[in-house]
């Protein structure tokens, strides 16, 4: 276990060399850019980059993608500080107390406040993270083929219910899709093709990146192109909150919402975006000041940027040790560490034993250039967020077709990219999560090659999915999360709308 | 009138640059650039290793930048795809194994062995082997109890139709037993398999098996090869090929990695692949990492590599279709018929 320290301090090491830096400067930069700018995620965010970062090293693609994860987290909460929207799902919570604290004329505090904030949620994180990762890499030789179907049908069942979680069954059916998706190719075993037509373009499947920025990328550009937003800035004020005391006081609150992060981060794709409003919730309730929230107080900023930064870490876990991404932005990152021909899983420290460490020691990075990228871009964002959005999504309908294009140079992905898009924006407005449909298509050849493992190894009897404890753990966790939601709604109708 | 010559002037000079620039970087200069090495199976796998290294050792020489990076999926054709459709100009070599031999028979791609040309730098041996805890001590042991209990010893391989599979069937065959093959998505995880007592064994390189061997994890209890391993630790271990000398006609069935090319590149940029490949396979050092992986070094390229790997592809076609492993009739795709097929 201490061993995971020195191997993240060699790495650490490594990561300081100009390049690295460079890489991670850039990509926090970027991130804090995309994030301030409303329509542009995380998620998309990835998914635009990774088809950039295939022909370099893994190292550097990592050093990136990372680095524009953690930016956009914090870039989220300066658009909905100063203009009342939010730059992305993940701070949504955050306008709430932060345009508020802007009209008093102490935006600059306030972005200070979620700058520090985020720095010590992505902290809390990392810490979790590096403890964690050991704990369930050592469980991995116990991991055998029942247990990764069992795990991968776990990840949709609580994706699914908590994805909407007024509504499950929606999540479910999401899941499902996204099963049914990923049946598309030469499958494992008999490498017999299945629904494809015929078309040997779909013999190696459903290109996961392309399908993605079709999925984030084209409803982000209708959306914003039917609505149209005034932008109106607020004055950003003097930054006079000594931050050092602030955070000192509110050490034992910061910890709270980390843990909440965290916690929700490492639930199969529920992301940021519920962890940042659980975290809201949660201050209302338990914080001193938890009765003025929404007139404009600090804790009303510093919980969700705490939460939304601390899941990072907790969505990096399950994604590396396990195979399952924890959000939406992980899901895309699994893609990307894949198409670097890594296998985000139980043998991943057997095979790449230095991947765990260096998203480890990136995140520390991150961590730290939060607080100097965050400070150079406050003042120039507010020209930034004069951009129009009209402008903005025309550069990314650009940059979805060239990047989907450019995975295989094939001119299918293009038309791949553009079928997602209009999947994804039928499922925006019917008000399916998309999160689910993303997980099925990741789990999918999972659940497939381990079920019919099972059975051949237990020559087609079902009872080897339940006769190993470990099943059993997993199953129990199954029925909960679909029965958990069906109790909820019985004992409190109200239940799911405040998670919302 | 000053004005247009002035004009005209800025485009002869343009054009002087433009015919200096073929001049100096046509043809005979290659690489200009980096180059990329596409590895048709995942990070930390043999192919990768190999790819790897080689592509350290190239660097100096090619005095370009080879960058490595893996694209795993649909049996390795998705990579091999990937290679064929960009511009055969060298910069792009495959990184590939033997596994693209049973390209045709499995329908993985339509490039067989012939569209490649090979730079085989070399190759572990095949064993099979269970865990250290397990009853079985000798293959005999195996054999008599998959003879007890037909269909009843799970083996695992890195994938239906690979070598390994072939290899265990092989050996299946030969003994007239009945194994249960458990397919995995790579060697990795089928050694695994057997580490936690999902599998009885695991049919795989000796490369890949050696360290869990010397951690006291793993046994070795047969070698699936014709000849003997070079390693003394494993003196003892029996050949397939003395156990059952009529399983000889099968071979050569080897494992080999490297690298290859689509064969309309240019032969001058294949010449200078050529010629750096061969500065690697005379470095000390490379003999040394063959030894740390439990290879043995191969070394072939041009004519030698195509006829080594066109065989090799006509036997594991044929093999492939005789153990009833493959989709693909390998009389469909004009192979001819080896002698030892009845």
């Amino acid at each position: 276990m201490f061993e995971q320290f020195a191997i993240l301090g060699r790495e650490f090491v490594t990561l300081l060399s100009p390049m690295n830096l460079l890489l991670q400067f850039l990509g926090m930069a970027l991130g804090v850019i995309m994030g301030a700018l409303p329509g542009l995620n995380a998620t998309l965010g990835i998914a635009l980059l990774t088809p950039l970062t295939f022909a370099v090293p893994t190292q550097y693609a990592l050093a990136v993608l990372m680095a524009l994860y953690i930016g956009v987290m914090f870039g989220g909460s300066i658009s909905a500080i100063l203009i009342n929207i939010p730059g992305t799902g993940s701070a949504a919570a955050t306008l709430l107390d932060g345009y508020p604290l802007a009209k008093k004329g102490q935006a600059a505090n306030a972005i200070m406040v979620s700058r520090w904030t985020s720095a010590v949620g992505n902290f809390w994180g990392l810490l979790f993270f590096l403890l964690c990762a050991p704990i369930l890499s050592a469980l991995a030789l116990n991991f055998s083929s029942p247990e990764y179907f069992w795990l991968g049908i776990m990840g949709i069942a609580v994706c699914g219910s908590f994805a909407s979680p007024d509504m499950p069954v929606r999540g479910w059916i999401s899941g499902l899709i996204g099963l049914l998706i990923a049946f598309i190719g030469i499958e494992d075993i008999h490498a017999v093709a299945r629904f494809t037509f015929g078309r040997p373009e779909l013999f190696t499947g459903v290109e996961l990146i392309s399908a993605m920025m079709g999925f984030f990328g084209i409803p982000a550009v209708i959306s914003a192109l039917h609505t149209r937003q005034e932008v109106v800035t607020e004055q950003l004020g003097k930054q006079d909150l000594p931050i050092w005391k602030y955070l000192k006081d509110e050490f034992y609150h910061i910890f709270r919402w980390s843990a909440i992060g965290v916690w929700i981060g490492a639930l199969p794709g529920v992301g940021e975006n519920v962890a940042s409003f659980l975290a809201y919730a949660d201050a209302k309730k338990n914080h001193p000041d938890g009765p003025k929230m929404g007139t404009g107080v600090y804790a009303g900023v510093a919980a969700p940027e705490t939460a939304n930064n601390s899941a990072i870490g907790g969505a990096a876990l399950p994604m590396l040790t396990l195979g399952i991404p924890g959000s939406p932005p992980a899901a895309v990152l699994m893609g990307a560490l894949m198409l670097h021909g890594l296998r985000p899983g139980p043998l991943l420290p057997v095979e790449n034993p230095e991947v765990i460490p260096q998203i480890g020691a990136t995140i520390f990075v991150g961590t730290i250039l939060t607080l100097i990228v965050g400070a150079l871009l406050t003042r120039p964002m507010i020209n930034i967020l004069k951009v129009r959005p009209e402008i903005l999504m025309a550069l990314v309908s650009v940059l979805v077709v060239i990047g989907s294009y450019s995975m295989k140079s094939s001119i299918f992905d293009v038309k791949v990219m553009i079928l997602f898009g209009i999947l994804g924006f039928i499922c925006d407005k019917l008000d399916y999560n998309p999160a689910p449909i993303v997980l099925g298509m990741i789990l999918g050849p999972m659940i497939d090659f381990n079920l019919r493992r099972t059975l051949m190894l237990n020559s087609g009897n079902p009872i080897g999915f339940f006769n190993r404890p470990l099943s059993l753990v997993l199953i129990g966790i199954i029925v909960l999360s679909f029965v958990g939601p069906i109790i909820k709604k019985f004992k409190d109708p109200q239940a799911g709308e405040t998670v919302a | 009138m000053r004005n247009l010559l002035r004009k005209n002037m800025f485009f002869v000079a343009l054009l002087i640059v433009f015919l200096v620039s073929v001049l100096v970087f046509g043809a005979e200069r290659y690489p200009v650039r980096s180059l990329n090495n596409i590895v048709f199976s995942s990070a930390g796998g043999g192919t990768d290793v190999v790819n790897r290294f080689l592509a350290s050792k190239l660097e100096p020489i090619l005095k370009q930048r080879m960058i490595v990076s893996n694209m795993p999926g649909g049996l390795g054709g998705t990579a091999a795809e990937y290679v064929w459709t960009q511009k055969n100009d060298g910069y792009t070599v495959l990184g590939c194994s033997e596994t693209i031999t049973t390209f045709l028979v499995n329908n993985a791609t339509k490039h067989g062995s012939a569209d490649w040309q090979f730079f085989i730098a070399s190759g572990s041996p095949g064993v099979i082997a269970v865990d250290a805890k397990s009853p079985y001590n000798t293959v005999q042991d195996l054999i008599a109890a998959a003879a007890q209990n037909p269909g009843k010893i799970k083996i695992a391989n890195s994938g239906k139709g690979k070598l390994w599979h072939l290899k265990a069937s092989i050996l299946e065959r030969s003994a007239n037993v009945k194994f249960m093959h458990v397919p995995y998505n790579g060697s990795n995880p089928a050694i695994i398999s057997v580490l936690s007592g999902e599998t009885d064994a695991v049919s795989a390189a000796l490369g890949e098996v050696s360290e869990h061997v010397r951690a006291g994890k793993l046994k070795v209890l047969v070698i699936t090869e014709d000849t003997p391993v070079k390693d003394q630790a494993y003196a003892k271990v029996p050949l397939l090929t003395d156990l059952y000398p009529e399983s000889a006609k099968y071979f050569p069935l080897r494992q080999w990695l490297g690298f290859a090319v689509p064969k309309d590149t240019p032969a001058a940029i294949i010449g200078i692949l050529e010629d750096a490949f061969k500065k690697v396979m005379n470095d000390p050092e490379t003999d040394k990492f063959m030894d740390q992986q439990y290879m043995e070094k191969l070394a072939l390229y041009g004519q030698e590599a195509n006829k080594f790997a066109i065989g090799m592809e006509v036997n594991i076609s044929w093999i492939s279709h005789l153990l009833g492993v493959s989709t693909v009739d390998p009389a469909t795709l004009n192979m001819p018929k080896p002698a030892w097929v009845e």
